[in-house]
């Protein structure tokens, strides 16, 4: 449950307000409603009574009677308002929550942060938070607004009826509500979250079926694959029904519980009314009210039966709440300023990636000084992009060292390593939005001049310009762009940080040779000293470079 | 725009009542003990109507068996409804599991279209995975909402008229002019929902966006500005969801407001009567006071099938834009599925032989590919050349089966390549696509095509024979690693090297190879070339499709594809 409760506290915490609103909106509306039927009972039973006993010319009819077109209206325009307002403190729950796991992600040890791309761990994320939006909005609003309603219509009807009616009319609907709720969250956890784990597996069989149908057709093993899907569809349709069926029961349970509650109520009233303690138009008020607590207690049931879901995701989605940054210390705004002259050398450095059995780097040393081109050669696989990693500080050396002039990375801070030391990945993703916003993402700062020199270092101006120039839109995820068009832009938006050092993984790729050559001695142009360190098997960066480093 | 939007859910509507019809007998059994239950409202509400009635008419001597006939029919309807929900649930889950089987079958069988590489086995998976799913909430809340909505109104207001006409008139003024405002107000909501919705996206897209490009944000320094950002972007994304939000619940407040009114009328017309302050309403005799409480009680039944049926609006649409995709993929023809079933065959054991005949290819756009007649015996290498898109990709899968010739004919071990032979004939291919997939199983399945007990010897030679030996090593958990998808942490050629591996391990009569050594480096591609000429040497035949010269200049003969006749 901790996770749970963090979660629950964190939202608490950050949208305390609306959260309160929202509540009260429930409560009022589900009031109204008890209300209104238990006024309307009242009005009835009391005007049948004086009409019998001929004194209808003396009752008060239009007090009762606006009361109940009151109650009418102002229950309908309440909804609006609970819908409204509930809404929006869900929304803001969910943004909340959002822009607090990014904040966790992006504060993330970079490692971990790199193998977060499988796009599984992405979809999964997202998935869960998606679970947590219903948090608010099916849980919380109606648990605790339900509870408060009962308690106070116990009150009132403990004083308008009997305390007998009230209080034991109140406790018959906690009693069903608890052993609904019970149930419910039991199949929850019992059978909810395995019917979830096996529609999960029969996803990945159905993407992987649909992936690999050639190569599962030439091996003779597609028809064996389907029959595979058609069990695990059948186990996983199985693992639903029993969900259903605990449901169902829940919901049999409540549709009791307001049987009960009435004719409890019923009962009680009878036997008061034998006393003397009540009379038929109180009674009716009872029974009326009795009947409305059913709008009350039902969704209980669908809250309990997500909250094992939802406890799942809250246990995987609460370890990436980050507290909000201590201090405002880092500038929104960080004016790019030439950086002087910076050596990168690497001493003895050795790196075994995490589980493998050898070192793809050992003793490894070399150095780059200011206005070198130094390429990375080599198959593919042998350390290339690992060691362009260790240079940026994405990863951690095992032994050795890597430095910047003689200061190690180890020691620098974040923002210097990042003003020192710029690195164009090998896959690099563009932000939805124009090309300045990308290029302002790296330097917030750019006047128009310099993202133009930029963009024509990278051999992507002239372009542009045929287009909207900086203004050009970029889809989502880089759509409307070919591949070559993407990843000059990206390679831009390194070179607007005007780096010391220059880090490049595969920088042409998907480029002609003309095109890539034109690029790379652009780049050079423009950062005339930088040391540059490139991975790379094209002709193209290999005469390029002043230097090779061959791996093998 | 209007007329489309219409005709396509026409579509798949048609489609949803097709995929349900096998089933019909839950659904009908379903609606009637749906309507049934809120039938039986009826007597239930009569049954509490006299024993009030009773406690003003006789005191508190009154009987108890209307207590006793209220719960009963309670405990009667809670069944039913029961009933209703166990046979909703049975049918949706009928139809959804039997429709994920056929098109599932269908669609494993379906040509893939080399005009349209985009279009990807993920969309498929998620249309045949969670989105046939949305169909269960239509079957099980709407189609039983709807049979309600036929019915009890109508039934309530029949009731209602042989006691009071007064209260029959309100009703029927409330009734119908629900859907009229609520059609008005969907209809806004609609327009202003697409004009925002459409074009921002969803805070998942922003989010999922930024923490793919994580590794950048970071490089770039960029950690507070893109969160800062993206809490306003959030923001107004939130305020302009808020703005649909307000004109789309007004249509559910309409309908509430209306039921409110309507039984709020009947109320305090009730109670004036009950008083003796209105005399007209009823047929001669006033109102009773059983009849009285009965009409208020049964009152907002009258409205409650609309309600419901409002409620499970969006689960129609939901199910309807499911249906419409389901719609749009006809089943393939002879022309556009694979040929055989793909399901394990023994091969034959005659020396191959492959021969070729005047085949051509129509692509879904149209344009006609034209292959020159080749012959491929046991151990023989050759090279298919030629640009790209002048179907070197088409033709391997044509030879292996997956693609059926629409015109010319494979002759493969003297017979026809057709749908008795395919699968045999497969069992005598190795398949190395340019990239391989590898499934979310251990490696070890994939190098040995999932064999119960691979040989150990055997497969430690394939691994050196394509010195895919050193991959292995750095991988985490070795042959137990699962590289999942794209091939997790391997690089392009480690990828093949693997693939070649597996043809080594299987040792298949021929292998079709598609571009073994694009993108890779020097290095790399000489050792794809060197061990493919090692599996030729071993009498495997080989078929490469490709755009390097070196590759090409080492197998036997060389076949350019683009100047057929």
């Amino acid at each position: 449950m901790s996770g749970l409760r963090t979660i629950l506290a964190a939202i608490w915490a950050a949208e305390r307000r609306m959260l309160l609103v929202g509540g009260a909106a429930t409560v009022v509306v589900l009031l109204a409603g008890a209300a209104l039927l238990g006024l309307s009972g009242w009005f009835i039973t009391a005007a049948a009574t004086a009409g019998l006993a001929g004194t209808g010319a003396v009752f008060d009819v239009f007090r009762p009677s606006a009361a109940v077109r009151l109650l009418a209206l102002g229950r309908a325009a309440g909804r609006y308002g609970e819908r409204l307002w509930t809404h929006d403190a869900t929304l803001r729950a969910v943004s909340w929550l959002r822009v607090v796991v990014l904040r966790g992600h992006l504060r993330m040890p970079l490692p971990q942060a790199l193998r977060l791309r499988a796009s599984d761990a992405l979809n999964r994320l997202t998935s869960d938070i998606d679970l947590l939006d219903l948090l608010t909005l099916r849980f919380v609003f109606p648990v605790l607004g339900g509870a408060a309603v009962l308690l106070v219509v116990g009150l009132v009807l403990s004083l308008l009826t009997t305390p007998l009616i009230g209080w034991g009319l109140a406790l018959i609907q906690a009693f069903g509500i608890t052993v609904a709720s019970a149930l419910s969250l039991k199949a929850g956890q019992r059978f909810a979250s395995r019917a979830e784990a096996e529609a999960q597996i029969l996803r990945s069989q159905l993407a992987e079926i649909l992936r690999q149908r050639d190569d599962l057709a030439v091996q003779g093993r597609l028809m064996d694959r389907l029959d595979r899907i058609g069990h695990q569809d059948i186990r996983s349709r199985r693992a639903l029904r029993k969900t259903l069926h605990r449901d169902r029961l829940s919901v049999l349970v409540l549709s009791l519980t307001q049987i009960a509650g009435v004719c409890f109520t019923l009962a009680a009233g009878l036997a008061a009314l034998r006393a003397g303690l009540l009379d038929p138009a109180h009674l009716a008020i009872g029974a009326f009210t009795a009947l409305a607590l059913g709008e009350v207690a039902a969704p209980f049931q669908r809250a309990f039966a997500d909250l094992g879901r939802m406890r799942d995701a809250t246990e995987r989605v609460a370890p990436l709440l980050a507290p909000a940054p201590a201090s405002t210390a880092l500038p929104a705004t960080d004016p790019i300023s030439p950086r002087p002259a910076t050596r990168l050398s690497f001493d003895r450095v050795s790196f075994r990636h995490p589980g493998a059995v050898q070192p793809v780097l050992t003793d490894f040393s070399a150095q780059i000084a200011p206005g070198e081109v130094v390429a990375l050669q080599g198959p593919s696989g042998h350390g290339k992009s690992t060691l362009l990693a260790l240079g940026a500080g994405l990863l951690r050396p095992d032994r050795g060292q890597v430095r910047l002039n003689d200061s190690p990375l180890d020691g620098l801070d974040e923002r210097d390593l990042r003003r020192t030391v710029g690195m164009l990945p090998q896959r690099s993703e563009l932000l939805s939005g124009t090309v300045l916003s990308n290029l302002q993402l790296a330097a917030p700062d750019i006047d128009a001049d310099e993202a133009w020199a930029a963009l024509d270092a990278a051999g992507i101006g002239s372009l542009l310009r045929g287009r909207d120039g900086l203004t050009t839109r970029i889809g989502e995820s880089g759509r409307g762009l070919s591949g070559g068009e993407r990843r000059r832009i990206a390679l831009a938006r390194v070179l607007v940080r005007k780096p010391a050092v220059l880090l490049l993984d595969e920088p042409t790729e998907g480029l002609n040779r003309a095109m890539a050559e034109s690029v790379l001695s652009g780049v050079r142009t423009f950062l005339p000293d930088a040391a540059i360190l490139t991975a790379s098997h094209r002709a193209a960066e290999l005469s390029w470079a002043d230097r090779i480093i061959t791996f093998k | 725009m209007a007329r489309h939007q219409k005709q396509s859910n026409d579509k798949g509507a048609a489609l949803l009542r097709t995929l349900a019809q096998p089933y019909r007998r839950h659904a009908r059994r379903a609606m009637f003990s749906s309507v049934l239950s809120r039938l039986l409202w009826l007597p239930q509400a009569g049954a509490l109507a006299v024993f009030l009635g009773g406690l003003l008419a006789e005191g508190h001597d009154t009987a108890l068996w209307p207590i006793a006939a209220f719960a009963a029919l309670g405990v009667a309807r809670a069944l039913l409804d029961g009933l209703t929900d166990l046979e909703v649930q049975l049918q949706a889950d009928r139809v959804v599991g039997a429709t994920r089987q056929d098109r599932l079958a269908q669609e494993v069988r379906r040509t893939k279209d080399v005009t349209r590489p985009g279009e990807g086995s993920a969309a498929l998976a998620a249309l045949l995975g969670p989105k046939l799913d949305l169909m269960r909430s239509y079957l099980t809340r709407y189609a039983p909402a709807r049979a309600r909505v036929v019915i009890l109104p109508p039934v309530i207001l029949l009731l209602s008229a042989t006691m009071s006409w007064a209260v029959a008139l309100v009703l029927l003024v409330a009734g119908p002019l629900i859907p009229v405002f609520m059609a008005l107000i969907g209809m806004a909501a609609r327009d202003a929902s697409r004009k925002q919705m459409d074009e921002i996206g969803s805070m998942n897209d922003l989010l999922l966006e930024r923490l793919m490009a994580l590794v950048d944000i970071r490089l770039l320094g960029a950690t507070d500005r893109v969160t800062d950002g993206f809490e306003t972007e959030v923001g107004n994304l939130r305020d302009r969801t808020m703005a649909v939000l307000r004109i789309a619940f007004l249509s559910s407040t309409v309908l509430e407001l209306f039921a409110a009114l309507g039984v709020a009328m009947v109320a305090v017309y009730v109670g004036f009567s009950l008083l003796g302050e209105i005399g007209f309403g009823a047929y001669g005799t006033p109102l009773s006071p059983v009849e009285g409480i009965f009409l208020l009680l049964i009152a907002p039944d009258y409205f409650q099938p609309l309600r419901d049926l409002a409620a499970a609006w969006h689960d129609r649409a939901a199910a309807l834009a499911v249906a419409d995709e389901l719609a749009d993929r006809h089943a393939p023809t002879e022309d556009s599925r694979i040929l055989g079933r793909g399901a394990a065959a023994h091969p034959t054991d005659v020396p191959l032989r492959l021969v070729t005949c005047g085949l051509r290819q129509v692509l879904p756009n149209g344009r006609i590919l034209r292959f020159p007649d080749l012959q491929i015996g046991a151990g023989e290498t050759l090279a298919l050349t030629g640009v790209s898109g002048v179907g070197k990709s088409t033709l391997l899968a044509l030879l292996a089966g997956l693609e059926s010739p629409h015109h010319g004919a494979i002759e493969v071990d003297g017979a026809l390549l057709d749908d008795a032979t395919a699968d045999a004939w497969r069992a005598r291919l190795g398949w190395m696509p340019q990239f391989p997939v590898f499934p979310d199983s251990p490696l070890r399945d994939f190098l040995t095509g999932g064999a119960a007990e691979p040989d150990r010897t055997r497969l430690d030679d394939a691994l050196r024979l394509s010195d895919a030996t050193g991959i292995l090593k750095r991988l985490p958990d070795g042959l137990d690693t699962r590289p999942g998808e794209t091939g997790g942490g391997l690089s392009g050629g480690e990828a093949r090297r693997l693939g070649l591996a597996r043809a080594f391990y299987t040792r298949p009569a021929l292998v079709l190879a598609d571009e073994p050594t694009a993108d890779l480096d020097r290095t790399t591609a000489s050792l794809i070339t060197e061990s493919l000429m090692l599996l030729a040497q071993s009498g495997t035949a080989i078929l490469c499709a490709t755009h390097d010269p070196e590759l090409a200049a080492r197998l036997d003969r060389e076949i350019q594809l683009g100047d057929a006749p």
